[in-house]
């Protein structure tokens, strides 16, 4: 029976200058051609200085093939006043293919501002073709900035193999 | 069968809970013993309701962990059916939050008692290596008031230990 993994992130990882979506460090697992997995990812992640454009973005990356994939997300995508809660935050649900996870794209930005941090839930289902990989959590600034962007410690990534309809 | 995970460990309330005060203690029901050096994900949904006068207040708490994040999300005014809402709330603890069991939320209560709450997400963390505890949810009333807060049968965590 296929055993699944919780990769949680002992350290933070912090991003300056850059647009580039690169694999977090920490949040990547092996997947293996032919299953179906489901997939969690529960984040935090901030900024180091008052932004007023999108700071973070993200998206899913898979270096393997893919059938099919679908997912979505729920985020405070707003400044928080003391990290853990806001009463006008916004529902985004993001819907993705395939192809956007194998392509790394589209991502998505939101805004945060100093002193607070965010929070998410990024699930996605899928399966697998005929070449497994590596799958892992990419993210970058949305825009550019040297104030940091960080992912916190303590975010992780669930990965549990699953039998789904073909 | 080769489905993996099939929560294992589970608890599902079996019986409805009701409280009075407004002083957060740990669902008697919705508590994990935690293992040392483990690390843990939890899906909990959490059905709840309390009228509008008392509202309902909750958080999470766990003892000796190391890090981790609670993400929750909800729709925390509780509004009535067809009416404007339920707004979808989304909120997350860090670990410093959980252990020392702050920033709680206060839900607004509803005075249609079939108008319930509902609490759903995902916790993940890390334990120390000595003298963990327990991961609760806790929760109480917002402000005293002598109709009961109630959190229902079938509310439940369902968790993994790694």
């Amino acid at each position: 029976m296929p055993t699944p993994t919780l990769a949680l992130k002992s350290a933070n990882t912090v991003r300056t200058s850059t647009t580039t979506l690169a694999d977090d460090p920490d949040l990547t697992a092996t997947l293996t051609a032919g299953a179906c997995y489901e997939i969690e990812c529960v984040l935090r992640w901030g900024n180091s200085a008052t932004v007023t454009v999108p700071n973070f973005k993200w998206a899913w990356n898979f270096t393997g093939s893919l059938i099919w994939a679908n997912g979505y997300q729920t985020m405070n995508n707003r400044p928080m006043d003391i990290g853990w809660r806001n009463t006008d935050n916004i529902d985004r649900e993001l819907h993705y293919t395939a192809a956007c996870i194998t392509t790394a794209a589209p991502a998505t930005a939101v805004t945060a501002s100093t002193g607070v941090w965010a929070g998410a839930i990024l699930r996605c289902w899928l399966k697998v073709g005929d070449t497994g990989g590596t799958f892992s959590l990419q993210w970058a600034q949305g825009t550019s900035s040297v104030n940091q962007t960080t992912v916190y410690a303590g975010s992780g990534l669930y990965v549990c193999e699953r039998q789904f309809g073909s | 069968m080769t489905l993996s995970a099939l929560w294992t460990n589970k608890i599902y309330k079996t019986g409805d809970t009701s409280r009075t005060g407004t002083t957060l203690s740990d669902d008697p029901d919705l508590v994990i013993t935690l293992t040392a050096s483990k690390k843990y994900r939890v899906r909990f949904m959490v059905l709840c309701w309390a009228n509008a006068t008392a509202d309902f207040q909750f958080d999470f708490k766990a003892g000796g962990i190391t890090h981790g994040v609670v993400h929750a999300y909800g729709n925390l005014t509780c509004a009535a059916p067809g009416s404007s809402g339920p707004v979808i709330s989304h909120m997350s603890w860090p670990e410093a939050n959980i252990i020392s069991g702050t920033n709680n939320i206060v839900m607004n209560g509803n005075n249609t008692t079939t108008t319930r709450g509902v609490i759903c997400g995902t916790a993940v963390f890390a334990t120390a290596s000595s003298s963990p505890g327990t991961f609760a949810f806790r929760w109480a009333q917002g402000t005293n008031n002598v109709t009961a807060a109630k959190v229902y049968t079938g509310s439940h965590f369902l968790w993994e230990e790694f």
